[in-house]
């Protein structure tokens, strides 16, 4: 057993295992790093931001690195310092809100904001909140601000939470009432789908009547008269927006009753002779006339699929009452010279559209890494691909473990969507060796 | 401590010890500590909302006028009478300031409104405010020492004998004549588990129950029966392009069977909580399930010392 260490010895840093020391010492970029919690990614981070001031001659203010929080920013510099001792300090670590914070209020002539801006605390936010919840027509929500079991259930709790989801994808009001289009219509989708769930009633429905050859004739037959009901409604939605949406589904619904159709032919005889006798439920169920699975059915379908075009469309007319709150929280947040943090980003990426302050900015910088990429979001994302001006990229994370998923974090951030943007992306995957 | 009886009216002699509520042995059950702040200290909590608390005061405002009012008027005299007296009890009582914003004021005020709808229409509000006898009338009782009163909100004579309704926004947490209902009474006193709410609701009824033969509404033989009656039991809103609309319906749940049959284990939670308050004994007990169900939503909780040495254990 090892002897206690006293608090007057140093704690010794490990040395880098092999594949560890390999990832530090390589000159590819872009280059992302995917290994698990605890495997010591972002001990290899601060190594390799090491390596390049100590190996490379790299000035550590070239240097930018990004983090999720201020206490994982403030770790990296310590941490760089205890190595380096004072250009440690001189590493540019950031999160990703605070690095924005700084470029807006050098820029902020620039990105037409009030230079004296201040950044909305949670006190301000509920305020305006509950002020904008005023602004909404209440046409398919609930006014009450706070659900009767939790704050976050009410009203205030939904604007906040579609606010900072649509911030995070950088959607803003306008386009999101151009997709929904008129409340009208919306009232009208709820009804098609209750049309489509009355037809299937008419169609598909079966008895407790055990399926039979003829039974499943008439089956299909139903199937095709169901089928070509969904078609209809599908011809009469319009071409853009929510009603493309919807039009699109319609037509995955149809090929499902086409599939069901040779489903009930190809498997009829282990239908008839119980193997799959549920299968014979299966298009009532997946049109929504039963309100509870029937039995046989496997728990792997525990969605119907008229009852995930309704959440669909409830989800959209509870965007069509929220977006009004959006926008009077967006107008109030400018007339107060307040933003928020999905705002620091946002109007950060704005300011990098012009390439000669994107160049004046991302030249500041020869190499860009960042902490946790898996729990950025998309405005994130784009955020380091601005900076990120000659690919000399470096990213960690686990695809396995986003935890902010819920405000936009979105895991294919660390996965595909940098795959596409980065073509020459290299990968390492062990890193405990 | 003797009672008598005074134009439907229980009355106390004035040196007795003033008798134990409902709420109060209710608050006790929930956590010792937490009455020993709100009744025994009086410590006052500034950040109580009265929202709901002045809601239910209007609905029951109306209910009481209504039944105060009606000689032989029809039913749609009844409606009408019902919704002006509403609308002057909301306008006398309710305060937008109480409401985050006024859109949620308004709404409530849909939601409540259309609870007196739907018990004047659909539900038995016409049978109750013909047939009422008493309102907001004080009953009192006493057992083995132990003094209780308590404000009934309408008392209904019957068929049978007497109906004794308390109006609730809902009844989802009151007592119920399920075998459950009586298990966790039971659980309760043994200390086996922690159901303070259902132990409050067990109390209201049985002060109810036993205040009323005290009253003189009251002839002996006759059967009393004790409702809870939700006037919001069951709310959902109408979505349309004009604004939505709150739907709403009332229910009602009998429970007198159960206060029958679980007589000596309610008087025994009642006894105990007596006791405690009488002795001044504000150490909590069942302290790992209060912490675990009840602090969170407790007023006190910043300033008490019970939870406070639970977040700064080593």
């Amino acid at each position: 057993m090892s002897p206690p260490l006293s608090e007057d010895e140093p704690v010794e840093e490990p040395s880098p295992r092999i594949p560890q020391q390999r990832i530090i010492e390589s000159g590819e970029y872009p280059m992302r790093v995917l290994a698990g919690a605890g495997t010591g990614k972002t001990f290899t981070m601060v190594r390799k931001v090491e390596h390049l001031i100590d190996e490379h001659d790299v000035s550590p203010d070239r240097i930018l690195a990004l983090t999720f929080t201020n206490k994982a920013a403030d770790s990296m510099r310590e941490k760089l310092n205890e190595k380096l001792g004072a250009p440690g300090y001189d590493v540019n670590a950031y999160t990703y809100h605070s690095i924005c914070h700084d470029i807006l209020r050098e820029y902020a002539y620039h990105a037409e904001i009030d230079p004296q801006f201040d950044v909305v605390n949670n006190a301000d936010r509920t305020a305006l909140i509950h002020e904008a919840l005023d602004e909404i027509t209440y046409r398919f929500t609930s006014p009450e601000v706070y659900g009767p079991d939790s704050h976050a259930d009410g009203a205030a709790g939904s604007l906040l939470k579609f606010i900072s989801t649509m911030k995070s994808k950088g959607i803003s009001p306008s386009t999101i009432e151009t997709f929904l289009g008129d409340a009208d219509r919306l009232l009208e989708l709820e009804a098609l789908v209750d049309r489509i769930v009355d037809r299937a009633n008419e169609t598909v429905r079966v008895s407790w009547r055990a399926p039979s050859a003829d039974r499943l004739e008439e089956m299909r037959d139903g199937i095709a008269d169901l089928q070509q009901s969904i078609a209809n409604e599908r011809s009469a939605l319009g071409q853009a927006g929510v009603e493309r949406s919807v039009a699109t589904y319609l037509r995955g619904m149809e090929e499902t009753c086409t599939s069901l159709a040779e489903l009930l032919e190809t498997e009829e005889a282990s239908i008839i002779d119980g193997e799959h006798k549920p299968a014979f439920r299966l298009p009532a169920y997946l049109f929504g006339t039963y309100s509870s699975p029937p039995s046989g059915i496997p728990d792997s379908i525990s969605v119907t699929l008229t009852g995930k075009l309704r959440s669909f469309v409830e989800e959209c007319q509870e965007a069509a009452d929220l977006v009004a709150g959006y926008t009077a929280y967006e107008q109030r947040l400018h007339e107060a010279s307040l933003v928020d943090f999905a705002d620091l980003i946002g109007a950060t990426l704005e300011l990098l559209e012009d390439p000669d302050i994107r160049a004046e900015i991302a030249g500041q910088y020869d190499y860009v890494f960042c902490d946790e990429f898996q729990d950025t979001d998309a405005v994130q994302f784009e955020l380091v691909d601005q900076l990120a001006d000659d690919d000399q990229l470096f990213v960690v994370g686990d695809d396995d473990q986003a935890i902010y998923e819920w405000r936009g974090a979105a895991v294919e951030n660390i996965g595909r969507r940098l795959e596409e943007r980065y073509e020459t992306l290299s990968t390492s995957q062990s890193i405990l060796g | 401590m003797s009672t008598s009886v005074k134009g439907g009216f229980a009355v106390t002699d004035s040196d007795s010890p003033r008798p134990l509520s409902p709420s109060r042995l209710g608050t006790y059950t929930r956590c010792s500590r937490q009455y020993e702040y709100k009744h025994n200290l009086s410590v006052e909590n500034p950040n109580q909302t009265r929202r709901y608390l002045d809601r239910g005061l209007a609905l029951h405002g109306t209910i009481e006028y209504v039944c105060e009012t009606v000689t032989g008027e029809s039913d749609e005299e009844i409606r009408t009478l019902a919704l002006d007296a509403f609308a002057d009890e909301w306008d006398s009582r309710m305060s937008r300031t109480e409401y985050a914003t006024a859109a949620h004021y308004e709404y409530d005020k849909q939601l409540a409104r259309a609870a007196i709808v739907a018990y004047f229409s659909t539900g038995p509000g016409l049978d109750h405010v013909r047939g009422s006898v008493l309102t907001e009338v004080e009953l009192e009782c006493e057992r083995d020492g132990v003094s209780l009163h308590g404000y009934a909100d309408n008392v209904v004579r019957t068929d049978d004998g007497l109906q004794i309704i308390d109006y609730k926004p809902s009844v989802r947490y009151e007592l119920s004549t399920t075998d459950r209902a009586k298990e966790k009474l039971r659980e309760h006193l043994a200390g086996e588990d922690y159901h303070p709410r259902i132990v409050k609701s067990a109390i209201q009824v049985a002060t109810y129950i036993e205040g009323i033969q005290n009253t003189s509404v009251y002839e002996p033989g006759m059967e009393v029966v004790f409702t809870y009656y939700g006037l919001l039991a069951n709310t959902d809103l109408e979505k349309s392009t004009a604004g939505v609309r709150p739907r709403v319906s009332g229910y009602g749940r009998d429970v007198e069977e159960t206060y029958y049959s679980e007589e000596e284990t309610i008087w025994g939670l009642i006894q105990r909580a007596h006791d405690g308050i009488r002795e001044n004994d504000f150490e909590p007990i069942q302290w790992d399930a209060i912490r675990e169900n009840a602090c969170d939503r407790c007023d006190y909780r910043s300033m008490c010392t019970d939870a406070l040495a639970e977040e700064v254990q080593f």
